[in-house]
């Protein structure tokens, strides 16, 4: 069906070849032609009336890439509205071409065509404009774009059928409206032609200052329309430079030519890159910088109507997990074996959370996976890590950080899930790899082995909900002590066992060290909030405000504090260099907000009386009479308690006896037995689940 | 009549049977776990430098440059122990 044709031609201080490329589209046959000029002061006006377009004037203020264009479609009235630049001159068959591209399928919304250079263009524009068109249709015949195909859309040179336009409109950006145009009319399931036919003459010879310019413009353009961002790459532009030289050499070039274009050419390409790069960061330039940079003249984008575009980083969200655990649900756990729980080696699967230098929940974990290996069961590891705070070390990086820095663990550690082959039963670690421990397929049963109450590691948020939900989905929980286990049971409801914290007694022992009688050892982990170091700070500062003789020694983070009083720290230090000082000094002071920890049972066993809070989980742990002083929540009971522990021998004496045997029992031998029961609990509880149901299934195949 | 306890021991048999085949392919299925964890630690142990190194030397190998110098490392220490062998 013939169609009819309009082709606007948007206008300003054209005259260089405005005439030529009107005459060339009024020499293709019966077309509307639509001027719209926005101000020219050349003859621009005068060359349109004289080659009988329709002349539509706007003030130079008003016009928009987009929002001008969309005035030139509704003014016309062609089936088929072609775009061309002032400059673009179509070759003969241009119209032709895009009659056959929209012959091609009813569902094509636009076509467009290649750009050729004129005959004194720069060898290095002629050769990218040839190249890049040419890549449309190595073939030469018209070239498809479907929705997920090539989004290239040029309004130097290109046709819209009416309704596609009618649909979706160009946006009103400040440039690049054809290709967000292109990507739009595919994602709504329109078609795209190139057509090689449809040639304009038309290139951008400009010197290299001025095509930098121009690159700005066009990628601060696209970064606004697309959000992408170019890279500098300057090994980029010296192949550019390399392919010029080939095609000068192919396009019959003598070597005179080529010597007196090629410095220009590297500095057209360092050029673009450079005003590439600049372009797609101009928002952090200032307006003035950015008015001066580009071509057009134009400063930064107003900040009001829309924000800038941000590309879609990964395809994974750092909650991913979560999401998915909310829309599939649980993976089903494997159907449970007669016997399965008593049987050795288990096979213990745990996932656990990124770790750091002297993490002590960690050590807690691999001391007990070295115990259940002793106890003859099979582990492995699996480390989540979905912010990527291990960067790209591997799983065998993993497992030597684990071996040297924690417990020689026979398990491999395995970075990631994507190997997971599934296991008897699944641990989750962290409150994050709960939910990844719910999505593992292939387990008989799943435990949670929970070191502490962690939604109050988070201020009100996300994060401390979803920690708080963690002990209601159904994992069997182990948790670290008594306190603890009694807390998720009560405001949870969660079901399970605990273990009671090891102390490594060859390590931690009293010894042969002469005690001091002035020295507070602080464990001072400020980027653990629930640490309360600062209440330690000022507990310590009102001490020596009292005792001015007292000495300190800080422990457990490299970093300094920044107290006004003197003391010595010792950082993160290995087990035994710590257990030392433990025995050289006369009180520990670690807090804790939530569960109790390690440290207090170390400094026990080594002789040191300690103090912590009143009300808490180690005065529930470890109880008002045995080595820990216990102290009121603020700055003055704490010092008061230490100076207790300093000033009275026969206080000190109580407490440290008193200490050494409450923890003499304390062990991780005794520690793994224990989480090894409950393991095997979790597993017992699935085997009881499946006699429950099988007994059901009798009783209604009787009734039946 | 009679039939019956003898019908009801063959069950009990049966079942019997398959308890001791699920207990063994348990068993086995344990020892292969095993068996692959402990192999994947010792090949995480042996590969952690060229892991750290991030060196892929499948990759470095495809190169015929790479190839053709491995070759000649090889035949290099072939001729070494050649000489060690005639000397020793």
């Amino acid at each position: 069906m013939p169609s009819t044709v309009s082709v606007v031609v948007p206008v300003k201080d054209g005259d260089q070849r405005l005439e030529e490329s009107l005459a060339a589209i009024r020499a293709q046959g019966d077309v509307e032609l639509i001027v719209i000029d926005s101000g020219s002061r050349d003859r621009s006006r005068e060359i349109a009336r004289a080659a009988g377009a329709d002349l539509i004037d706007i003030p130079p203020e008003d016009f928009g890439h987009g929002r001008t264009r969309n005035l030139g479609a509704e003014r016309s009235s062609g089936d088929l509205i072609c775009f061309l630049t002032q400059d673009a001159v179509p070759v003969d068959g241009w119209l032709d071409a895009y009659r056959e591209a929209f012959a091609l399928d009813e569902r094509v919304g636009a076509a467009f065509g290649p750009h050729l250079p004129h005959a004194d263009t720069s060898p290095m524009i002629a050769r990218e404009l040839t190249e890049f068109f040419h890549g449309f249709a190595p073939d030469g015949r018209p070239a498809v774009h479907r929705r997920g195909g090539l989004t290239f859309l040029s309004n130097v040179n290109a046709c819209y059928a009416r309704a596609c336009w009618a649909e979706l409109r160009f946006p009103e950006v400040a440039y690049s409206e054809d290709q967000a145009f292109g990507r739009a009319m595919l994602d709504a399931g329109w078609l795209k032609v190139f057509h090689p036919g449809a040639a304009v003459r038309h290139a951008h010879d400009y010197g290299p200052i001025e095509f930098a310019r121009r690159y700005f413009d066009e990628y601060r353009g696209l970064r606004n329309t697309t959000g992408h961002v170019e890279a500098l790459q300057p090994k980029q532009a010296a192949r550019e430079l390399v392919r010029d030289a080939r095609w000068m050499r192919a396009q019959g070039m003598g070597a005179g030519a080529r010597t007196r274009w090629l410095p220009r050419a590297a500095a057209h390409h360092a050029g673009r890159r450079v005003g590439s790069a600049l372009g797609s960061r101009a928002e952090r330039l200032p307006d003035g910088l950015q008015r001066a940079l580009s071509l057009e003249g134009r400063g930064a984008a107003p900040a009001s109507r829309r924000g800038r575009m941000v590309p879609g980083r990964g395809d994974r969200s750092q909650y991913e997990e979560i999401l998915r655990l909310c829309s599939e649900g649980p993976a089903p756990l494997e159907a449970p074996v007669p016997g399965m729980a008593e049987r050795t080696p288990l096979h213990i699967a745990v996932v656990i959370p990124p770790f750091g230098k002297g993490s002590g929940g960690h050590n807690t974990v691999f001391t007990l996976i070295d115990r259940l290996e002793h106890a003859g069961h099979t582990c492995s590891i699996w480390m989540y890590d979905p912010r990527g705070h291990h960067g790209r070390k591997s799983g065998s990086a993993l497992r030597r950080t684990v071996v040297e820095e924690f417990v020689p663990v026979r398990a491999p550690v395995y970075k990631g899930l994507d190997d997971w082959h599934g296991a008897d039963i699944a641990v989750a670690t962290g409150w994050d790899t709960a939910y990844q421990v719910m999505l593992l397929p292939h387990c008989r049963a799943r435990a949670y082995l929970i070191n502490d109450h962690e939604p109050e590691f988070f201020a009100t948020s996300a994060d401390a909900m979803w920690a708080a939900r963690t002990y209601e989905l159904g994992l069997y929980g182990i948790a670290a002590g008594r306190w603890l286990r009694d807390l998720l049971a009560r405001r949870y409801g969660q079901r399970g066992g605990w273990f009671r914290l090891g102390v490594d007694h060859e390590i931690y022992r009293p010894g042969p060290v002469e005690r001091r009688r002035d020295t507070v050892i602080f464990y001072s982990r400020s980027f653990t909030p629930r640490r309360a170091v600062p209440l330690g700070e000022i507990a310590l500062k009102e001490l020596k405000r009292r005792r001015p003789d007292v000495r300190f020694v800080f422990f457990g983070q490299d970093d300094e504090l920044g107290v006004p009083f003197d003391h010595e720290l010792l950082g993160v230090v290995e087990p035994a260099i710590l257990a030392q000082r433990y025995r050289e000094a006369t009180v520990g002071l670690c807090l804790s907000l939530t569960n109790y920890s390690l440290i207090p049972q170390e400094m026990l066993a080594c002789g040191l009386p300690c103090v912590d809070l009143a009300g808490g989980s180690t005065e529930a742990e470890l109880g008002r009479d045995g080595g820990v002083e216990l102290a009121e929540p603020d700055p003055i009971g704490i010092a008061d308690a230490l100076e207790r522990v300093l000033e009275h021998r026969d206080l000190w004496e109580r407490r440290s006896a008193a200490g050494i045997a409450q923890v003499s029992d304390a062990s991780w031998d005794e520690a793994g037995r224990q989480v090894e029961r409950e393991l095997r609990e979790a597993l017992r509880e699935r085997e009881r689940g499946m006699a429950l149901r099988s007994g059901e299934e009798t009783a209604e195949r009787e009734q039946l | 009549m009679a039939a019956e306890p003898s019908t009801g021991q063959d069950e009990r048999a049966e079942v019997e049977r398959l308890r001791a085949r699920v207990d063994e392919l348990e068993r086995e299925l344990a020892e292969r776990t095993a068996k692959a964890e402990a192999a994947v630690a010792a090949a995480q142990d042996r590969s952690y430098w060229l892991d750290r190194t991030q060196v892929d030397l499948n990759s470095v190998m495809r190169r015929p440059a790479a190839r053709a110098a491995f070759e000649a490392l090889l035949a290099t220490a072939k001729a070494l122990r050649a000489v060690k062998r005639r000397l020793g």
